[in-house]
Parts: C-alpha cells; structure tokens; sequence
C-alpha cells in the first residue's frame, strides 16, 4: 500500500501547528503574529502549485515547536503539571496527621465516652481537617513555586476556590457512595476519588489561568522587530 | 560509503553553513519563504526543505539579520518577503571570513603530504 499522505488545505495545516503552539502554552499574541506570517508564505507556495502538505514535510509538531523557538515566541508559565503535583504532595502531610487524629484521638475518645458527637462537632471537626490538608497543600505550593510569576495571586485564588469546589464535590461523592451502598470495592472507591480530586484539579487550573489572565510575558526581543 | 551515508555526511556539514549559505541568497536578491527553499534547491543544497528553513528565517529575523515586509502582487496573493538588514550584511562577511579560514585549513590538512611511515609503507 503506497504511503499516502493526506492532502491539507491551508486551514487545516495552520490548526495542527496551532495546536502545538497552545500545547506549549506559546503567548496568543506570538501565535497570532507566527500564524498571520505561515499564512502568507502557504498561500504565496499554494499559488504555485504547492500544497502545505508537500511544504511541511516531516512531523507538524516539530515543525511548529521549531519555529516558536526559533521566532522567540513568548511562553505563558501555567506550569500545571508542577502545580497540581505541588498541591498534591502538599496534601500528603496534612492528611496523614488528619488520619491520626481521626484513628488515634478522635476515635478513641468517642469511644471512651460513649457519647455521640453532635452534627456541630463532627463539621467542625471535618473541617478543621480539611483545612489543615488546604494548607500543607498551599504552603507546599507557595514554597516550591514561588519562583514563577503571579504565584501570590494563584494560591490566593486556590485558597478561595477548593474550599467551595470541595464542599460542591465532596456531597456529590457521598450520594455517589450511597447509591452503591457505601461499597468499598476498589472501582467504587477509584470513582468516588475522581468525583472529589477531578473538580479540585480543575479548579487548580482555572485559578492558575485567572491568575496569569493579564501575565505580560518578558521578552527579549520582539517577534517582530519595531521598524527603524 | 553508501549514498544514503553520503547524504547524511552532506546534510551534517551544510547544517553548520545553512544560516549562512541563507544570508547569502537573501543578500543577492530578497524573497519569501518557499521562494528561498526553491533557491537553495536550485544552488544544489539539500537544506531540508521548508520545515528547517522558515524556523531558520524566523531566528534570523529576530536576531534583526533579516526584516521582512508584506508586497502584493497583481497576479497572485501578498507575500512576506525577506530582505538582508545592515547588521546582517556584516554578520555575513564574518561569517564568509570565518568560512574561508575554515576551509583553507580543512584543505591543508586533507593536501598535506604523505607521512614519513606512508612513504616508507609504499
């Protein structure tokens, strides 16, 4: 079988090198300047007969992660792998200390006394953990990764946002564990983490992206150098 | 040596010339993108083809080498032409210098007369 490659229109070529750009996070700006200029040259090939296909040989992605490089495109530092592994790792301290306290005091002192703890208790109990996991998780953020820009603002807003995505997430995950019966079969228990920890990370990177709405990024030249 | 050796030994030593053999091109006469490709196919160097040259352009461009202006044609669309700068005009005479001294020395070392122990062998 001939090894055929399929035909791109201009259009098409221009979206998969766009989509590397934004998969590498290369400023809107600098991908608007580099894509108007790609434009220009394909359709100027394209009125001589040749295809963007037939330009672009090879790997698009390479191709379009070379030429941001090349051109100097601006990134914008959204560094979400690190972040969302940050605020995970952060989590770890606190909730091993919540687990003792909840295993070695709580428990033991409740049945010690026999007596049931109040509605009242049990939320300001749970909470007081909760908030004890936040930190560890915001502190471990603000420590490791104070270094990238508009960081203040991103564990400000992380702060404000995954105490409201957590009591929006965690009710969902208990209703989901009474209608299986509370099972704790290893799925059960895959989902019910997924229910709490997917809307948490989404939160994660909307504040991440709230946070550097308005990043300017440094650059030491221009995409474009300023006529003389 | 295989052709195929033969060419990956000619695409390892024009990638040391390429920006060069560029700047040298645009100094003769401006173009765009595919234009460039074309004549560096047409000057005999397998530079590639466009997915190394326009990233190469575009470095050039930004280290203020090259600029670049939009031209409309009556027959066809606008094109981004790219046109050698001053700063580019004098990198390219240090780097044709540079070159020379390259060659010449390359040349030496590959004229150089037989050792005594080759004349001997012989």
């Amino acid at each position: 079988m001939p090894n055929e490659r399929p035909q791109w229109t201009i259009d098409h070529a221009l979206t998969l090198v766009e989509r590397e750009w934004r998969r590498r996070h290369v400023d809107p700006r600098d991908r608007a300047a580099l894509r108007e200029d790609l434009r220009l040259d394909l359709e100027a090939a394209q009125s001589e007969g040749i295809r963007p296909d037939e330009l672009i040989k090879g790997d698009v992605r390479d191709f379009a992660a070379r030429l941001a490089d090349e051109a100097g495109a601006r990134r914008i530092p959204f560094a979400y792998r690190r972040l969302l592994l940050n605020a995970l790792i952060g989590t770890l301290p606190g909730a091993l200390l919540g687990y003792w306290m909840l295993y070695g005091v709580h428990m033991p002192i409740v049945g010690a006394t026999s007596r049931q703890p109040t509605v009242a208790e049990l939320a300001g109990f749970y909470s007081a953990l909760g908030a004890l996991v936040l930190a560890g998780s915001l502190l471990t953020v603000w420590l490791r990764m104070r270094d990238l820009p508009a960081m203040g603002r991103t564990v400000l807003g992380m702060a404000l946002a995954m105490p409201v995505t957590a009591l929006a997430a965690i009710p969902v995950a208990m209703l989901f564990a009474w209608s299986v019966n509370y099972s704790s079969a290893f799925p059960v228990l895959v989902v019910e983490a997924s229910l709490v920890c997917g809307p948490l990370a989404g939160a994660v990177v909307v504040v991440r992206r709230w946070a550097l709405r308005d990043y300017d990024a440094p650059a030491p030249h221009r995409l474009h150098p300023a006529p003389a | 040596m295989t052709p195929a050796d033969d060419g990956d030994r000619q695409t390892q030593l024009l990638r040391g010339a390429l920006d060069m053999c560029m700047l040298a091109l645009l100094a003769k006469e401006p173009a765009y993108g595919y234009e460039l490709v074309r004549r560096l196919d047409e000057a005999g160097l397998d530079a590639g083809g466009y997915g190394t040259v326009y990233p190469l352009l575009t470095r050039m461009r930004r280290l203020g080498l090259l600029s670049d202006e939009v031209h409309s044609s009556p027959s066809g669309p606008r094109r981004k032409v790219y046109a050698i700068t001053p700063a580019g005009r004098e990198r390219l005479r240090s780097w044709q210098a540079q070159w020379q001294k390259f060659v010449e020395t390359v040349n030496a070392t590959l004229t150089d007369p037989p050792t005594r122990g080759e004349s001997h062998a012989q």
